[in-house]
């Protein structure tokens, strides 16, 4: 228990008879970045609104830091940093004027920290400017500021990268790196983007309507996925007929094109079978199914995006 | 203490940076002048229908007749009592030179408040403390106010006081900008001019036997209080319109059609005794120290603060209530 920032025992919430979230469980370690994967409507927010403390769990038990959210509210809240959906900021104020509001909900007046944390997120430049005078962007890494002000174990965005730019997406994720890499916090994100997942994140769990259906590190997970092959030969007939015999599913994809599951040490035998059947091959290429592939095998649903 | 310092902090500083109470003053300054016109173009306009502009002529007159109405065998001890009252201030205002008629900076704030006491202030109250909860909603900054290590209760008395705070700022600025404008305009005179007050009502019958006068700056305080006490109630209900409706438009809305049903009301409630336990009916408070017959029979003031402090109070528990209970979505 020491070494989680974040414990989840059996989250349950309904509303009404219907069941949203159905026992939920999870645990985030000191220092990892976490992914929180599902199609959107799946539950995601729910369940952080419920981390945060903006909702109240049908069933379960949700700690930080060891810190239980519902009987040790404070303490619990203490210890976390969070962007739920947006960054929410008062857009009639400066970004300033917005850190210095949160700050003095904290109790922190050291103004010093306060600019540490600006210079650390890039705003020093517009920090004095109306929030509504900003790009997403900026407000996304001031929103990022103002969940660090209270030096937190641990940060959780919900999204972080929706309606940024791809040069504002791999900003933020440099700068998630960097942050947790000085700063020794764990960081939740939730995502819909398996691929954003896959390049930020030392742990995966999935979620799909209301349930938990995968919890594993991202290299388990890639490891997991299964390799395939595409060839592209002169008789796609014949190559299926040869390739039968060495691999499970093969499936034509065009004239000229088929594809199998396959693992690497088979490819040269199958090059000889080819070449011994007097088939010309054009092209033969080992894929990794991707991320998105796995999810469906999962869910057995495509997602939407 | 000082956790709540910092939260009522805070939300003044939301409050003035919005700019509202500057649009409020902006009001007050474009009406307020125009509301000294129409008094002075009233003033003229009774002067001309006297026919004489010497006001001591005719103040004089009205206390013979009324001395000679003393006089009158079978008029009742009540009766001439009050007489003996009404001929005591107008005296007063011959002994010390006063025009009864002419407005000064304190005759005109008072009316002013009198005036407004039943719309205009609830309305400039109600437009500073609607949107204290609910902008947080449709901002989404509640989701930031609420995820700090700060208890919610907490956050929301700093949100409620913050709200009384400002409403207490309203009333002063209302008479502050009334004082100085018809100052201007007419002058500073008027403060120790008695003004008669302690009517009673019974069974809708004018009990004049408690009447005295007091100096008008008195009868103006107690005026202020009044409408700092209705702006209290104001605040304390648009909090909870607030806190339980998400959207800013709509619960403004609401308290907007909550007003002024009441002072449509307040002509139907002589024949339904129901209208006098909604609030609105009763914010105008001033009529029962000013002698004015109070539309809903058996009404008294004390009754008028109770119902208004009752649902002050109601309004302040299921703001509490709510907000600690619900789920932020």
């Amino acid at each position: 228990m020491e070494n989680n920032t974040l414990v989840v025992k059996n989250l349950s919430k309904s509303f009404g008879n219907r069941k949203i979230i159905d026992d939920v469980s999870f645990e985030v370690n000191k220092g990892e970045i976490f992914g929180f994967l599902g199609p959107n409507g799946a539950g995601k927010t729910t369940i952080i609104r419920m981390l945060v403390g903006l909702i109240k769990p049908t069933e379960g038990k949700i700690y930080i830091s060891g810190f239980d959210v519902r009987k040790d509210y404070k303490k619990a809240m203490s210890r976390l940093g969070c962007i739920v959906e947006n960054p929410e900021l008062y857009s009639f104020l400066t970004g300033w004027e917005n850190l210095m509001q949160f700050a003095r909900m904290i109790g922190l007046n050291d103004e010093n920290k306060i600019l540490e944390i600006v210079n650390l997120v890039k705003l020093d430049q517009r920090i004095h400017d109306k929030v509504k005078t900003y790009s997403l962007g900026m407000k996304q890494r001031l929103g990022i500021a103002q969940a660090l002000l209270n030096d937190p174990d641990l940060l959780i965005l919900d999204e972080p990268t929706n309606g940024l730019d791809p040069a504002g997406i791999r900003e933020l994720r440099d700068f998630i790196k960097r942050i947790v890499k000085f700063r020794n916090m764990s960081v939740f994100i939730s995502s819909h983007l398996l691929s954003e997942i896959e390049m930020m994140c030392d742990t995966v769990a999935i979620i799909h309507k209301g349930k938990l259906i995968k919890q594993s590190p991202v290299s388990d997970l890639l490891e997991e996925t299964q390799k395939v092959s595409v060839w592209e030969i002169s008789d796609v007939n014949k190559g299926i007929e040869l390739l039968k015999k060495v691999s499970r599913n093969v499936i034509q994809i065009s004239d000229t094109t088929l594809k199998c599951e396959i693992g690497k040490n088979e490819i040269p035998e199958i090059i000889n079978m080819l070449i011994n059947n007097d088939i010309l091959i054009y092209n033969a290429s080992v894929v990794q199914e991707s991320l998105e592939d796995l999810f469906i095998r999962f869910t057995g649903e495509e997602t939407n995006d | 203490m000082t956790e709540l310092y910092n939260l009522l902090y805070n939300e003044s500083e939301k409050i003035i940076k919005k700019k509202k109470l500057l649009v409020l003053i902006g009001i007050l300054i474009i009406l307020i002048p125009l509301f000294v016109y129409a008094s002075e173009r009233q003033y003229s306009a009774a002067v001309k229908i006297l026919g004489t502009d010497d006001w001591r002529v005719s103040l004089q007159k009205e206390i013979l007749e009324d001395q000679s109405r003393m006089q009158n065998v079978g008029r009742s001890e009540e009766w001439k009592k009050w007489l003996e009252i009404k001929i005591k201030q107008q005296q007063y205002y011959l002994d010390n030179d006063i025009n009864p008629n002419e407005p000064g900076a304190p005759t005109f704030t008072r009316t002013f408040i009198e005036n407004a006491v039943s719309l205009f202030i609830p309305l400039l109250v109600m437009v500073v403390s609607i949107d204290i909860v609910s902008s947080e909603r449709s901002d989404g900054t509640i989701k930031a106010l609420l995820t700090r290590p700060i208890n919610r209760w907490k956050i929301l008395l700093s949100k409620y006081l913050a709200v009384l705070l400002f409403s207490a700022v309203v009333v002063f600025l209302v008479c502050f900008l009334s004082i100085l404008i018809s100052g201007i305009f007419f002058s500073f005179r008027g403060w120790e001019a008695p003004i008669l007050t302690g009517f009673k009502f019974d069974n809708g019958q004018l009990i004049t036997s408690d009447v005295t006068t007091i100096p008008q700056w008195l009868y103006l305080l107690r005026v202020i209080g009044i409408a700092w006490f209705v702006s209290i109630c104001i605040s304390s209900i648009s909090f909870m319109v607030s806190v339980i409706v998400r959207n800013t438009a709509a619960a403004m809305g609401i308290m907007l059609a909550a007003l002024i049903a009441g002072s449509i009301l307040v002509g139907f409630a002589s024949t339904w005794e129901g209208a006098k336990y909604i609030f609105s009916v009763h914010l105008q408070l001033t009529d029962y120290i000013s002698g004015q017959m109070p539309m809903i029979s058996d009404v008294t003031l004390g009754y008028a603060i109770l119902i208004l402090s009752l649902w002050s109070i109601a309004a302040v528990f299921i703001s509490f209530y709510t907000f600690i209970k619900q789920d932020i979505l």
